[in-house]
Protein backbone atom coordinates (compact mmCIF):
# COMPACT_ATOMS: atom_id res chain seq x y z
CA UNK A 1 0.00 0.00 0.00
CA UNK A 2 1.42 3.50 -1.15
CA UNK A 3 0.19 6.61 -0.49
CA UNK A 4 0.16 9.68 -2.86
CA UNK A 5 0.88 6.90 -5.97
CA UNK A 6 2.10 9.46 -8.92
CA UNK A 7 -0.61 10.15 -11.82
CA UNK A 8 -3.57 9.12 -9.52
CA UNK A 9 -6.76 10.40 -7.96
CA UNK A 10 -5.67 12.20 -5.10
CA UNK A 11 -9.37 12.03 -3.25
CA UNK A 12 -7.51 8.23 -3.09
CA UNK A 13 -5.37 8.87 -0.82
CA UNK A 14 -4.85 9.12 3.43
CA UNK A 15 -3.76 11.05 6.00
CA UNK A 16 0.05 10.36 6.79
CA UNK A 17 2.30 12.25 9.21
CA UNK A 18 5.11 14.02 8.22
CA UNK A 19 8.26 14.20 9.85
CA UNK A 20 7.35 16.54 12.62
CA UNK A 21 4.49 14.35 13.58
CA UNK A 22 6.66 10.95 13.24
CA UNK A 23 9.53 12.67 15.46
CA UNK A 24 6.90 13.83 18.14
CA UNK A 25 4.75 10.52 18.63
CA UNK A 26 8.52 9.07 20.20
CA UNK A 27 10.47 12.03 21.15
CA UNK A 28 11.39 11.59 24.77
CA UNK A 29 11.14 15.06 24.90
CA UNK A 30 7.50 15.38 24.32
CA UNK A 31 6.03 12.43 25.13
CA UNK A 32 6.50 12.61 28.76
CA UNK A 33 3.93 15.46 29.05
CA UNK A 34 1.93 13.52 26.82
CA UNK A 35 2.05 10.93 29.32
CA UNK A 36 1.09 13.09 31.74
CA UNK A 37 -2.25 14.10 29.54
CA UNK A 38 -3.18 10.81 28.67
CA UNK A 39 -3.45 9.92 32.47
CA UNK A 40 -5.70 13.18 33.21
CA UNK A 41 -7.41 11.86 30.25
CA UNK A 42 -8.07 8.84 31.14
CA UNK A 43 -8.71 9.69 35.04
CA UNK A 44 -11.78 12.05 33.37
CA UNK A 45 -13.71 9.23 31.79
CA UNK A 46 -13.27 7.02 35.01
CA UNK A 47 -14.92 10.14 37.04
CA UNK A 48 -17.46 11.00 34.67
CA UNK A 49 -21.27 10.27 35.02
CA UNK A 50 -23.97 10.38 33.26
CA UNK A 51 -26.08 12.96 35.33
CA UNK A 52 -30.03 13.46 34.49
CA UNK A 53 -29.51 17.22 34.03
CA UNK A 54 -27.11 16.46 30.86
CA UNK A 55 -28.05 18.92 28.63
CA UNK A 56 -27.98 17.44 25.07
CA UNK A 57 -25.06 18.94 22.93
CA UNK A 58 -27.26 19.10 19.92
CA UNK B 1 -25.28 -17.00 56.10
CA UNK B 2 -25.26 -17.01 52.53
CA UNK B 3 -23.13 -18.50 49.55
CA UNK B 4 -22.18 -16.81 46.78
CA UNK B 5 -20.63 -18.82 43.66
CA UNK B 6 -18.47 -17.06 41.05
CA UNK B 7 -18.52 -19.07 37.76
CA UNK B 8 -15.10 -17.88 35.76
CA UNK B 9 -11.65 -15.96 37.19
CA UNK B 10 -11.16 -14.12 33.95
CA UNK B 11 -11.18 -10.07 34.77
CA UNK B 12 -15.24 -9.85 35.33
CA UNK B 13 -15.51 -13.06 37.94
CA UNK B 14 -12.43 -12.25 39.72
CA UNK B 15 -12.87 -8.71 40.27
CA UNK B 16 -16.69 -9.91 41.54
CA UNK B 17 -14.85 -12.60 43.58
CA UNK B 18 -12.25 -9.79 45.50
CA UNK B 19 -15.20 -7.05 45.52
CA UNK B 20 -17.56 -9.75 47.42
CA UNK B 21 -15.02 -10.93 49.94
CA UNK B 22 -14.08 -7.47 50.76
CA UNK B 23 -17.53 -6.19 51.49
CA UNK B 24 -18.91 -8.95 52.58
CA UNK B 25 -19.43 -10.12 56.08
CA UNK B 26 -17.12 -13.50 56.66
CA UNK B 27 -19.85 -15.33 57.83
CA UNK B 28 -20.64 -15.59 54.27
CA UNK B 29 -18.75 -17.84 51.97
CA UNK B 30 -17.45 -16.60 48.66
CA UNK B 31 -17.16 -19.43 45.89
CA UNK B 32 -15.29 -19.37 42.51
CA UNK B 33 -15.53 -22.24 40.43
CA UNK B 34 -12.85 -22.31 37.36
CA UNK B 35 -11.01 -24.50 35.12
CA UNK B 36 -7.78 -22.10 35.20
CA UNK B 37 -5.15 -22.57 37.80
CA UNK B 38 -4.19 -19.26 36.96
CA UNK B 39 -5.20 -15.64 36.05
CA UNK B 40 -4.37 -14.25 32.83
CA UNK B 41 -3.63 -10.59 31.53
CA UNK B 42 -5.57 -11.11 28.48
CA UNK B 43 -4.47 -7.74 27.23
CA UNK B 44 -0.76 -8.73 27.20
CA UNK B 45 -1.44 -11.31 24.63
CA UNK B 46 -0.68 -9.89 22.08
CA UNK B 47 3.01 -9.50 22.83
CA UNK B 48 3.45 -13.16 23.72
CA UNK B 49 1.83 -13.69 19.92
CA UNK B 50 5.31 -11.92 18.62
CA UNK B 51 7.59 -13.65 21.12
CA UNK B 52 7.81 -9.89 23.33
CA UNK B 53 6.58 -11.44 26.49
CA UNK B 54 6.43 -15.25 27.82
CA UNK B 55 3.34 -16.37 29.10
CA UNK B 56 4.25 -16.61 32.26
CA UNK B 57 4.82 -12.50 32.37
CA UNK B 58 0.76 -12.44 31.64
CA UNK B 59 -0.52 -14.72 34.63
CA UNK B 60 0.07 -16.06 37.96
CA UNK B 61 -1.46 -18.67 40.51
CA UNK B 62 -4.96 -18.30 41.48
CA UNK B 63 -4.90 -20.38 44.41
CA UNK B 64 -2.78 -18.39 46.96
CA UNK B 65 -4.76 -15.16 46.05
CA UNK B 66 -8.14 -16.84 46.94
CA UNK B 67 -6.34 -18.45 50.03
CA UNK B 68 -4.88 -15.19 51.63
CA UNK B 69 -8.64 -13.56 50.69
CA UNK B 70 -10.31 -16.09 51.98
CA UNK B 71 -12.04 -17.33 49.28
CA UNK B 72 -13.20 -20.69 48.55
CA UNK B 73 -11.45 -22.00 45.34
CA UNK B 74 -12.81 -24.97 43.48
CA UNK B 75 -10.75 -25.85 40.38
CA UNK B 76 -13.26 -27.14 38.05
CA UNK B 77 -15.71 -26.68 34.81
CA UNK B 78 -19.16 -26.31 35.35
CA UNK B 79 -21.34 -28.65 33.13
CA UNK B 80 -25.27 -27.58 34.85
CA UNK B 81 -26.60 -24.90 36.47
CA UNK B 82 -29.80 -25.96 38.25
CA UNK B 83 -31.55 -22.31 38.88
CA UNK B 84 -35.23 -23.41 40.66
CA UNK B 85 -36.01 -22.44 43.92
CA UNK B 86 -36.33 -25.88 45.59
CA UNK B 87 -32.76 -26.64 45.35
CA UNK B 88 -30.33 -24.12 43.34
CA UNK B 89 -26.80 -25.70 42.73
CA UNK B 90 -24.41 -26.34 40.33
CA UNK B 91 -22.68 -29.74 38.63
CA UNK B 92 -19.09 -29.32 38.18
CA UNK B 93 -16.64 -31.46 36.68
CA UNK B 94 -13.38 -31.33 39.07
CA UNK B 95 -10.13 -30.86 37.31
CA UNK B 96 -7.78 -32.54 39.51
CA UNK B 97 -9.75 -36.04 39.11
CA UNK B 98 -12.86 -34.73 36.62
CA UNK B 99 -15.18 -36.57 39.54
CA UNK B 100 -18.81 -34.65 39.85
CA UNK B 101 -19.45 -32.17 41.88
CA UNK B 102 -23.21 -31.02 43.30
CA UNK B 103 -22.50 -27.07 44.33
CA UNK B 104 -25.21 -25.52 46.56
CA UNK B 105 -26.05 -21.91 46.04
CA UNK B 106 -27.50 -18.46 47.15
CA UNK B 107 -26.24 -16.18 44.51
CA UNK B 108 -24.75 -16.99 41.49
CA UNK B 109 -22.56 -14.78 39.46
CA UNK B 110 -21.64 -16.25 35.61
CA UNK B 111 -18.91 -15.24 34.48
CA UNK B 112 -17.77 -17.71 32.47
CA UNK B 113 -16.33 -15.44 29.56
CA UNK B 114 -15.99 -16.44 26.12
CA UNK B 115 -15.48 -19.55 24.28
CA UNK B 116 -13.73 -19.22 21.07
CA UNK B 117 -15.52 -20.89 18.64
CA UNK B 118 -13.43 -22.06 16.06
CA UNK B 119 -15.84 -24.31 14.74
CA UNK B 120 -17.76 -21.82 13.02
CA UNK B 121 -14.95 -21.31 10.47
CA UNK B 122 -13.66 -24.21 8.87
CA UNK B 123 -10.26 -24.51 9.09
CA UNK B 124 -10.09 -21.89 11.49
CA UNK B 125 -7.85 -22.02 14.48
CA UNK B 126 -4.61 -23.87 16.07
CA UNK B 127 -6.54 -27.58 15.47
CA UNK B 128 -7.11 -25.66 11.59
CA UNK B 129 -4.46 -23.81 9.48
CA UNK B 130 -4.26 -20.30 11.41
CA UNK B 131 -3.18 -18.97 14.57
CA UNK B 132 -4.97 -16.72 17.60
CA UNK B 133 -3.77 -14.90 20.99
CA UNK B 134 -6.69 -15.46 22.97
CA UNK B 135 -5.11 -17.99 25.50
CA UNK B 136 -1.67 -17.83 26.44
CA UNK B 137 -1.07 -21.47 24.76
CA UNK B 138 -1.97 -20.44 21.23
CA UNK B 139 -0.35 -17.17 21.52
CA UNK B 140 3.10 -19.09 22.37
CA UNK B 141 2.25 -21.44 19.14
CA UNK B 142 1.47 -18.15 17.25
CA UNK B 143 5.20 -16.63 18.45
CA UNK B 144 6.47 -20.04 17.43
CA UNK B 145 5.09 -19.82 14.06
CA UNK B 146 6.09 -16.13 13.82
CA UNK B 147 9.77 -16.95 14.22
CA UNK B 148 9.63 -19.60 11.28
CA UNK B 149 8.57 -16.24 9.62
CA UNK B 150 11.30 -14.18 10.54
CA UNK B 151 13.95 -16.61 9.21
CA UNK B 152 12.13 -17.01 5.95
CA UNK B 153 12.73 -13.35 5.64
CA UNK B 154 15.73 -13.17 6.79
CA UNK B 155 16.79 -16.09 4.00
CA UNK B 156 15.25 -13.59 1.50
CA UNK B 157 11.96 -15.01 1.44
CA UNK B 158 8.73 -13.06 0.82
CA UNK B 159 6.02 -13.83 3.22
CA UNK B 160 2.04 -13.19 3.41
CA UNK B 161 0.74 -12.69 6.56
CA UNK B 162 -3.10 -11.92 7.35
CA UNK B 163 -4.72 -10.69 10.72
CA UNK B 164 -7.74 -10.03 11.44
CA UNK B 165 -11.33 -11.74 12.52
CA UNK B 166 -12.01 -15.22 11.41
CA UNK B 167 -15.50 -14.95 11.44
CA UNK B 168 -18.51 -12.17 9.97
CA UNK B 169 -19.74 -12.29 13.67
CA UNK B 170 -16.48 -11.91 15.19
CA UNK B 171 -15.54 -9.23 18.42
CA UNK B 172 -11.73 -8.36 19.84
CA UNK B 173 -10.64 -5.83 16.95
CA UNK B 174 -8.43 -4.11 19.61
CA UNK B 175 -6.84 -7.13 20.08
CA UNK B 176 -6.36 -8.22 16.48
CA UNK B 177 -5.15 -4.38 15.60
CA UNK B 178 -2.41 -4.13 17.70
CA UNK B 179 -1.29 -7.47 16.73
CA UNK B 180 -0.76 -6.09 13.48
CA UNK B 181 1.04 -3.26 14.72
CA UNK B 182 3.32 -4.63 16.71
CA UNK B 183 4.41 -7.43 14.29
CA UNK B 184 4.64 -4.78 11.80
CA UNK B 185 6.84 -2.85 14.00
CA UNK B 186 9.05 -5.79 15.45
CA UNK B 187 9.74 -6.72 11.79
CA UNK B 188 10.67 -2.82 10.40
CA UNK B 189 13.33 -3.22 13.75
CA UNK B 190 14.63 -6.13 12.24
CA UNK B 191 14.95 -5.04 8.51
CA UNK B 192 12.65 -7.17 7.18
CA UNK B 193 9.13 -5.27 6.80
CA UNK B 194 10.21 -5.22 2.94
CA UNK B 195 9.70 -8.21 1.65
CA UNK B 196 6.62 -9.08 3.52
CA UNK B 197 3.01 -8.45 2.65
CA UNK B 198 1.03 -8.03 5.14
CA UNK B 199 -2.75 -7.54 5.11
CA UNK B 200 -5.80 -6.96 7.45
CA UNK B 201 -8.92 -8.36 6.93
CA UNK B 202 -11.88 -7.97 9.42
CA UNK B 203 -15.58 -7.77 9.75
CA UNK B 204 -16.18 -3.58 10.55
CA UNK B 205 -18.33 -2.05 8.46
CA UNK B 206 -14.79 0.21 8.47
CA UNK B 207 -11.42 0.45 9.62
CA UNK B 208 -11.46 2.10 13.02
CA UNK B 209 -15.00 0.68 13.68
CA UNK B 210 -13.89 -1.65 16.54
CA UNK B 211 -17.17 -3.10 16.89
CA UNK B 212 -18.69 -0.22 18.99
CA UNK B 213 -19.57 1.74 15.87
CA UNK B 214 -16.28 3.66 15.50
CA UNK B 215 -15.27 6.82 17.72
CA UNK B 216 -15.46 11.06 16.97
CA UNK B 217 -12.75 12.17 18.10
CA UNK B 218 -12.40 16.29 18.69
CA UNK B 219 -9.02 17.27 16.43
CA UNK B 220 -7.54 20.31 15.67
CA UNK B 221 -11.24 22.16 16.06
CA UNK B 222 -12.37 19.42 13.74
CA UNK B 223 -14.60 16.53 14.46
CA UNK B 224 -12.99 13.65 13.20
CA UNK B 225 -13.59 9.76 12.36
CA UNK B 226 -11.07 7.13 14.30
CA UNK B 227 -11.37 5.84 10.26
CA UNK B 228 -9.24 8.69 9.19
CA UNK B 229 -6.62 7.68 12.13
CA UNK B 230 -6.78 3.71 11.66
CA UNK B 231 -6.64 4.18 7.80
CA UNK B 232 -3.75 6.87 8.19
CA UNK B 233 -1.99 4.19 10.27
CA UNK B 234 -2.30 1.29 8.20
CA UNK B 235 -0.73 3.08 5.33
CA UNK B 236 2.01 4.00 6.84
CA UNK B 237 3.00 0.77 7.61
CA UNK B 238 2.19 -0.15 3.98
CA UNK B 239 -0.61 -2.45 5.23
CA UNK B 240 -3.68 -3.42 3.11
CA UNK B 241 -7.08 -4.16 4.36
CA UNK B 242 -9.97 -5.51 3.62
CA UNK B 243 -12.99 -4.83 5.64
CA UNK B 244 -17.29 -5.65 5.41
CA UNK B 245 -15.89 -9.27 4.71
CA UNK B 246 -16.84 -12.60 6.57
CA UNK B 247 -14.31 -15.48 6.36
CA UNK B 248 -16.28 -18.94 5.11
CA UNK B 249 -13.92 -20.86 5.55
CA UNK B 250 -9.56 -21.19 5.66
CA UNK B 251 -7.63 -24.36 3.84
CA UNK B 252 -3.78 -25.16 4.18
CA UNK B 253 -2.56 -21.50 2.75
CA UNK B 254 -5.86 -19.90 1.31
CA UNK B 255 -8.46 -17.50 3.49
CA UNK B 256 -11.82 -17.92 1.50
CA UNK B 257 -13.83 -14.38 2.44
CA UNK B 258 -17.04 -13.32 1.14
CA UNK B 259 -17.71 -9.23 1.72
CA UNK B 260 -21.17 -7.37 2.22
CA UNK B 261 -20.79 -5.97 -1.60
CA UNK B 262 -20.55 -9.71 -2.22
CA UNK B 263 -16.65 -10.17 -3.33
CA UNK B 264 -16.07 -13.71 -2.84
CA UNK B 265 -12.27 -14.24 -3.47
CA UNK B 266 -9.66 -15.72 -1.20
CA UNK B 267 -6.34 -14.72 0.01
CA UNK B 268 -2.76 -16.37 0.22
CA UNK B 269 -1.37 -17.08 3.56
CA UNK B 270 2.34 -18.29 5.06
CA UNK B 271 1.19 -16.94 8.51
CA UNK B 272 -2.27 -15.64 9.62
CA UNK B 273 -3.52 -14.69 12.94
CA UNK B 274 -7.64 -14.60 12.94
CA UNK B 275 -9.65 -14.20 16.08
CA UNK B 276 -12.19 -16.65 15.83
CA UNK B 277 -16.40 -15.71 16.72
CA UNK B 278 -17.20 -15.92 20.68
CA UNK B 279 -20.06 -18.04 21.70
CA UNK B 280 -21.07 -18.60 25.68
CA UNK B 281 -19.46 -20.53 27.97
CA UNK B 282 -20.82 -25.33 26.96
CA UNK B 283 -23.14 -25.45 29.97
CA UNK B 284 -26.79 -25.88 30.23
CA UNK B 285 -29.26 -24.44 32.51
CA UNK B 286 -31.47 -26.83 34.10
CA UNK B 287 -34.88 -26.64 35.33
CA UNK B 288 -36.52 -28.97 38.60
CA UNK B 289 -38.10 -31.45 36.04
CA UNK B 290 -34.99 -31.76 34.59
CA UNK B 291 -35.61 -30.08 31.24
CA UNK B 292 -33.33 -27.81 29.36
CA UNK B 293 -33.96 -24.49 29.70
CA UNK B 294 -31.03 -23.21 28.68
CA UNK B 295 -32.89 -21.74 25.03
CA UNK B 296 -35.51 -19.60 26.96
CA UNK B 297 -32.28 -18.31 28.99
CA UNK B 298 -29.27 -17.34 26.80
CA UNK B 299 -29.49 -15.93 23.20
CA UNK B 300 -28.58 -18.45 20.34
CA UNK B 301 -24.45 -17.76 20.99
CA UNK B 302 -25.11 -18.81 24.35
CA UNK B 303 -25.10 -15.63 26.69
CA UNK B 304 -26.98 -15.29 29.30
CA UNK B 305 -30.05 -12.98 29.19
CA UNK B 306 -30.61 -10.11 32.06
CA UNK B 307 -32.12 -7.09 32.52
CA UNK B 308 -31.50 -5.61 28.59
CA UNK B 309 -33.94 -5.13 26.16
CA UNK B 310 -34.00 -7.63 23.86
CA UNK B 311 -36.90 -6.95 21.79
CA UNK B 312 -35.47 -3.58 20.33
CA UNK B 313 -32.78 -5.40 18.34
CA UNK B 314 -35.69 -6.18 16.06
CA UNK B 315 -36.88 -2.14 16.00
CA UNK B 316 -33.75 -1.57 13.64
CA UNK B 317 -30.14 -0.43 14.03
CA UNK B 318 -31.67 3.49 13.44
CA UNK B 319 -33.89 3.02 16.83
CA UNK B 320 -31.59 1.57 18.71
CA UNK B 321 -31.50 3.27 21.89
CA UNK B 322 -28.94 3.43 25.47
CA UNK B 323 -32.09 2.63 27.28
CA UNK B 324 -31.62 -1.03 25.81
CA UNK B 325 -28.57 -1.82 27.70
CA UNK B 326 -28.80 -3.75 31.27
CA UNK B 327 -28.33 -1.94 33.95
CA UNK B 328 -27.80 -4.52 36.91
CA UNK B 329 -26.83 -7.57 35.10
CA UNK B 330 -29.60 -9.53 37.07
CA UNK B 331 -31.72 -12.11 35.30
CA UNK B 332 -35.41 -11.64 35.06
CA UNK B 333 -36.44 -14.98 35.69
CA UNK B 334 -33.96 -15.74 38.55
CA UNK B 335 -33.22 -12.92 41.02
CA UNK B 336 -30.48 -14.27 42.47
CA UNK B 337 -29.00 -15.14 39.04
CA UNK B 338 -26.63 -12.66 37.54
CA UNK B 339 -24.02 -12.69 34.38
CA UNK B 340 -21.19 -10.22 34.25
CA UNK B 341 -18.35 -9.51 31.40
CA UNK B 342 -18.64 -11.55 28.01
CA UNK B 343 -21.27 -13.73 29.28
CA UNK B 344 -23.95 -11.57 29.28
CA UNK B 345 -25.78 -11.45 26.00
CA UNK B 346 -26.18 -7.87 24.71
CA UNK B 347 -29.46 -6.76 23.46
CA UNK B 348 -28.16 -6.05 19.98
CA UNK B 349 -24.73 -5.09 18.32
CA UNK B 350 -23.15 -1.66 18.83
CA UNK B 351 -21.73 -1.35 15.31
CA UNK B 352 -24.81 -1.03 12.13
CA UNK B 353 -25.39 -4.86 11.16
CA UNK B 354 -24.36 -5.70 7.53
CA UNK B 355 -24.88 -8.86 5.43
CA UNK B 356 -23.58 -10.34 2.48
CA UNK B 357 -26.19 -10.47 -0.41
CA UNK B 358 -26.29 -14.39 0.29
CA UNK B 359 -27.65 -13.36 4.05
CA UNK B 360 -24.60 -14.31 5.54
CA UNK B 361 -24.48 -11.77 8.83
CA UNK B 362 -21.35 -9.43 8.69
CA UNK B 363 -21.38 -7.66 12.29
CA UNK B 364 -18.68 -6.37 14.46
CA UNK B 365 -19.62 -7.68 17.68
CA UNK B 366 -19.72 -5.39 20.77
CA UNK B 367 -16.93 -5.85 23.10
CA UNK B 368 -17.05 -6.26 26.70
CA UNK B 369 -13.86 -7.02 27.57
CA UNK B 370 -11.24 -5.53 30.01
CA UNK B 371 -12.39 -2.10 31.96
CA UNK B 372 -15.93 -2.52 30.86
CA UNK B 373 -15.81 -6.77 32.05
CA UNK B 374 -13.82 -5.49 35.27
CA UNK B 375 -16.79 -2.73 35.70
CA UNK B 376 -19.66 -5.11 35.05
CA UNK B 377 -17.83 -7.76 37.42
CA UNK B 378 -17.51 -4.93 40.39
CA UNK B 379 -21.28 -3.71 39.87
CA UNK B 380 -22.57 -7.05 40.14
CA UNK B 381 -20.37 -8.12 43.20
CA UNK B 382 -22.53 -4.93 44.97
CA UNK B 383 -25.84 -6.18 43.52
CA UNK B 384 -25.33 -9.14 45.05
CA UNK B 385 -24.68 -7.88 48.32
CA UNK B 386 -27.76 -5.44 47.58
CA UNK B 387 -29.90 -8.70 48.00
CA UNK B 388 -28.39 -10.22 50.93
CA UNK B 389 -29.35 -7.57 52.81
CA UNK B 390 -32.72 -7.53 51.44
CA UNK B 391 -32.22 -4.36 49.04
CA UNK B 392 -33.55 -4.46 45.70
CA UNK B 393 -30.26 -4.15 43.10
CA UNK B 394 -29.29 -0.52 43.61
CA UNK B 395 -25.43 -0.54 41.28
CA UNK B 396 -25.92 0.35 38.02
CA UNK B 397 -23.39 -0.35 34.97
CA UNK B 398 -24.92 0.19 31.54
CA UNK B 399 -22.60 0.41 28.99
CA UNK B 400 -24.10 3.12 27.82
CA UNK B 401 -23.44 5.16 30.71
CA UNK B 402 -20.19 4.93 31.61
CA UNK B 403 -16.77 5.23 29.71
CA UNK B 404 -13.94 3.07 29.02
CA UNK B 405 -10.30 3.59 28.32
CA UNK B 406 -8.76 1.49 25.88
CA UNK B 407 -4.43 1.60 25.06
CA UNK B 408 -4.29 -0.26 21.64
CA UNK B 409 -0.44 -1.35 21.47
CA UNK B 410 1.41 -0.83 18.21
CA UNK B 411 5.17 -1.78 18.81
CA UNK B 412 6.87 -2.56 21.96
CA UNK B 413 9.95 -0.35 22.76
CA UNK B 414 10.69 2.17 25.98
CA UNK B 415 12.01 4.44 23.01
CA UNK B 416 10.60 3.98 20.08
CA UNK B 417 7.59 2.03 20.65
CA UNK B 418 3.77 3.31 20.22
CA UNK B 419 0.28 2.76 21.33
CA UNK B 420 -3.19 4.03 20.57
CA UNK B 421 -4.41 6.11 23.63
CA UNK B 422 -8.34 5.97 23.37
CA UNK B 423 -11.07 6.67 25.72
CA UNK B 424 -15.00 6.95 24.95
CA UNK B 425 -17.62 8.05 27.45
CA UNK B 426 -20.50 6.46 27.33
CA UNK B 427 -19.33 2.50 25.34
CA UNK B 428 -22.37 2.45 23.80
CA UNK B 429 -23.18 5.74 21.87
CA UNK B 430 -25.99 7.74 22.86
CA UNK B 431 -27.60 9.72 20.60
CA UNK B 432 -30.52 11.20 22.15
CA UNK B 433 -27.76 12.82 24.53
CA UNK B 434 -24.71 13.72 22.13
CA UNK B 435 -24.68 14.39 18.17
CA UNK B 436 -22.04 12.42 17.63
CA UNK B 437 -23.05 9.62 20.61
CA UNK B 438 -20.57 10.14 22.69
CA UNK B 439 -19.43 13.21 24.79
CA UNK B 440 -16.48 14.85 23.24
CA UNK B 441 -15.42 16.14 26.14
CA UNK B 442 -14.18 12.72 27.38
CA UNK B 443 -14.05 11.17 24.16
CA UNK B 444 -10.35 10.68 22.82
CA UNK B 445 -7.64 9.28 20.74
CA UNK B 446 -3.73 10.32 20.08
CA UNK B 447 -0.90 7.90 19.31
CA UNK B 448 2.49 8.06 20.65
CA UNK B 449 5.59 6.06 22.70
CA UNK B 450 3.64 7.59 26.02
CA UNK B 451 0.57 5.16 25.06
CA UNK B 452 3.58 2.51 25.05
CA UNK B 453 4.49 3.36 28.87
CA UNK B 454 0.67 3.58 29.88
CA UNK B 455 -0.06 -0.05 28.23
CA UNK B 456 3.41 -1.12 30.10
CA UNK B 457 1.94 0.45 33.22
CA UNK B 458 -1.21 -0.67 33.28
CA UNK B 459 -0.15 -4.88 32.35
CA UNK B 460 2.45 -4.16 36.16
CA UNK B 461 -0.65 -1.70 37.77
CA UNK B 462 -3.33 -4.59 36.66
CA UNK B 463 -1.28 -7.97 37.82
CA UNK B 464 -0.68 -6.26 40.93
CA UNK B 465 -4.22 -5.73 41.53
CA UNK B 466 -5.48 -9.03 40.60
CA UNK B 467 -3.15 -10.66 43.17
CA UNK B 468 -4.66 -8.44 45.82
CA UNK B 469 -1.61 -7.13 46.61
CA UNK B 470 -1.94 -3.84 49.60
CA UNK B 471 -4.37 -1.38 48.81
CA UNK B 472 -5.40 -3.23 45.69
CA UNK B 473 -9.05 -1.70 45.61
CA UNK B 474 -7.36 2.10 45.00
CA UNK B 475 -6.67 0.62 41.44
CA UNK B 476 -9.58 1.38 39.39
CA UNK B 477 -11.16 -1.59 37.66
Amino acid sequence: MRNYKPYTQRGNSWMVPGPFMKWARTSLLIQPFVFIYYNIRILMVMMAKIKETDKEDE
Amino acid sequence: MARVVVLGSGFAGHTAAMNLRRKLNKKHEVVVVTPQKKFGYIPSYIWVGIGKMTAEQTQFELAPVYKKLGITYVQALTKEIHPDKEEQFIIVEKSSDGKIEKINYDYLINATGPRNNYAATPGLGPDGFTHSVCTPTHAEEAAKKYEEVIKKLEAGEKQRIVIGTGHGMATCHGAAFEYIHNLAFDLEERGLLKNARIKWISNEPYLGDFGVGGIIVSKGGYEISDKVFAESSFVERGIDWIVRAHVKEVTKDKIHYITVEGEEDSLEFDFAMLIPAFSGADLKYIDKEGNDITANLCNPSGFLKVDADYEAAAKGFENWKAKDWPKTYQTPTYPNLFAAGISFAPPHPISKPLSAPDGTPIVASPPRTGMVAGIIGHTVAHNVIDLIHGRVPQHSASMAEFGAACVASMGNSLTKGQAMAISMFPVVPDYDRFSTGRDLSYTFGDMGLAGHWLKLILHYMFIYKMKAHPLWWIIPD
